[in-house]
């Protein structure tokens, strides 16, 4: 019983580990940290005709 | 603007939003080489589906699917009137999803990236961090045509007292009005518990001063307070078009609510005119039934203004007070009933 809720709580802290460095490893973030990278991708968008609404 | 999609990766470790990936919220291919291989399926506003965030905001999600900020029915509300049952099904059609509501808040939009408005956005917020608030960067922008502003003063007449004291929008508009309180309400003026002065301002017809406690008295139930508190030009919009937009110019505009027709107010030049809708094919049968002109609560409030230091500003002087001659041309048949005949002061002997 001991072991068992030992290795559930093994488990439970590599999957909490791993989750947290999840964004970290995401290549999204490559481009998404890197000022210099967004300034080179970055396309103003074209101008549109509506308003808000006030 | 490029910072706009700039993420703070301080928040990455702390933030436990960040947990389940980019991948779990925005899709797209986060081992894609290039932009646009890693952009594919990209869903830009991932909260524009409240199933997104209500995995952890279960109750907020399921009373903001119900609020006006979400369901912007209020704008198909006030307008629907104009229609045929014909016209109606058209709007809703062709119209309501494709113009009024595309302006519809997501969580997002209030707590991660700022709105965009004409295409145009300032991107994240703080970094993609998930605010509280921030009215400057949400309000201001959707809001940014007219109320905001004229609270800040930026639209050329004095800020509003409340906007000098430090207080924003969520001063008054609290959380409920925006997370909703889980009734779809059709309308902003049905809203419970909606902002009013009387809220803070409890004192009436017990002021010190003696022609204060006076004019109040006398005014309660008739005129608004905006009607006298109200201290400038705020922006009239007129000759709205599907396809291009509206025009503005400051204006001040007293005359009775539409909404009771009896009370003074300020007016506000609403821009549908009978051809706004003429893209979509609509006509716009009953065009006559709704005024042009609805009450504003014009957030550019003073204590002095012209119209509080003397009577005859009103009475006498009748100084923005709608008239036929101001009425804007082949604008709606009903805007004649909010034109108030004001009566100079009687002089007893």
């Amino acid at each position: 019983m001991k072991t068992k809720l030992a290795l559930f709580s093994a488990l439970l802290l590599f999957l909490a580990a791993s989750s947290t460095v999840a964004a970290g490893k995401s290549g999204c973030l490559t481009c998404h940290t890197s000022d210099a990278t967004l300034k080179l991708l970055y396309k103003p968008p074209a101008m549109g005709a509506s308003e808000g609404e006030g | 603007m490029y910072k706009g999609y700039l993420v703070d990766k301080n928040l990455l470790a702390k933030d436990p939003h960040f947990a389940m990936g980019c991948k779990f919220c925005h899709k797209g291919d986060e081992n894609g080489g290039t932009k646009e291989s890693a952009h594919k399926n990209l869903v830009k506003r991932p909260s524009d589906n409240l199933k997104t965030c209500s995995m952890c905001h279960r109750q907020i999600a399921d009373t903001y699917g119900k609020s006006l900020h979400y369901t912007t029915i209020g704008q198909r509300q006030g307008v629907m009137k104009r229609f045929s049952s014909e016209e109606l099904k058209q709007f809703d059609e062709k119209v309501f999803q494709q113009s009024c509501r595309s302006c519809h808040a997501s969580c997002g939009g209030c707590h991660v990236k700022a709105p965009a408005v004409g295409g145009i956005s300032i991107g994240l917020i703080q970094g993609h961090k998930f605010i509280k608030k921030d009215e400057g960067k949400t309000c201001a922008f959707c809001h940014g045509g007219r109320v905001y502003p004229e609270y800040t003063g930026e639209y050329g007449g004095k800020p509003d007292v409340h906007y000098q004291k430090g207080m924003l929008c969520m001063d008054c508009h609290k959380k409920s009005d925006m997370h909703g309180d889980g009734t779809a309400y059709l309308s902003k003026q049905d809203v419970k518990d909606r902002p009013a002065c009387t809220n803070c301002h409890r004192t009436l017809g017990q002021e010190a001063k003696l022609t204060t406690r006076a004019a109040h008295t006398r005014h309660t139930g008739k005129v608004t307070c905006y009607g006298c508190h109200s201290s400038a030009e705020y922006r009239q919009c007129s000759n709205c078009h599907l396809d291009t937009g509206s025009t503005a110019k400051p204006g001040f505009l007293l005359g009775l609510n539409p909404r009771d027709g009896k009370t003074l107010t300020t007016l506000r030049l609403i821009p549908t005119v009978r051809d706004s809708f003429k893209h979509a094919g609509i006509a716009m049968s009953n065009y006559d039934s709704l005024p042009n002109y609805w009450n504003t609560p014009a957030h550019n409030i003073r204590k002095r203004t012209d119209r509080t230091r003397s009577c005859d500003a009103c009475h006498t002087d009748k100084a923005g007070f709608l008239t036929r001659e101001g009425l804007f041309e082949k604008g709606s048949k009903a805007n004649e009933g909010l034109i108030y005949n004001i009566k100079p002061i009687p002089i007893h002997k």
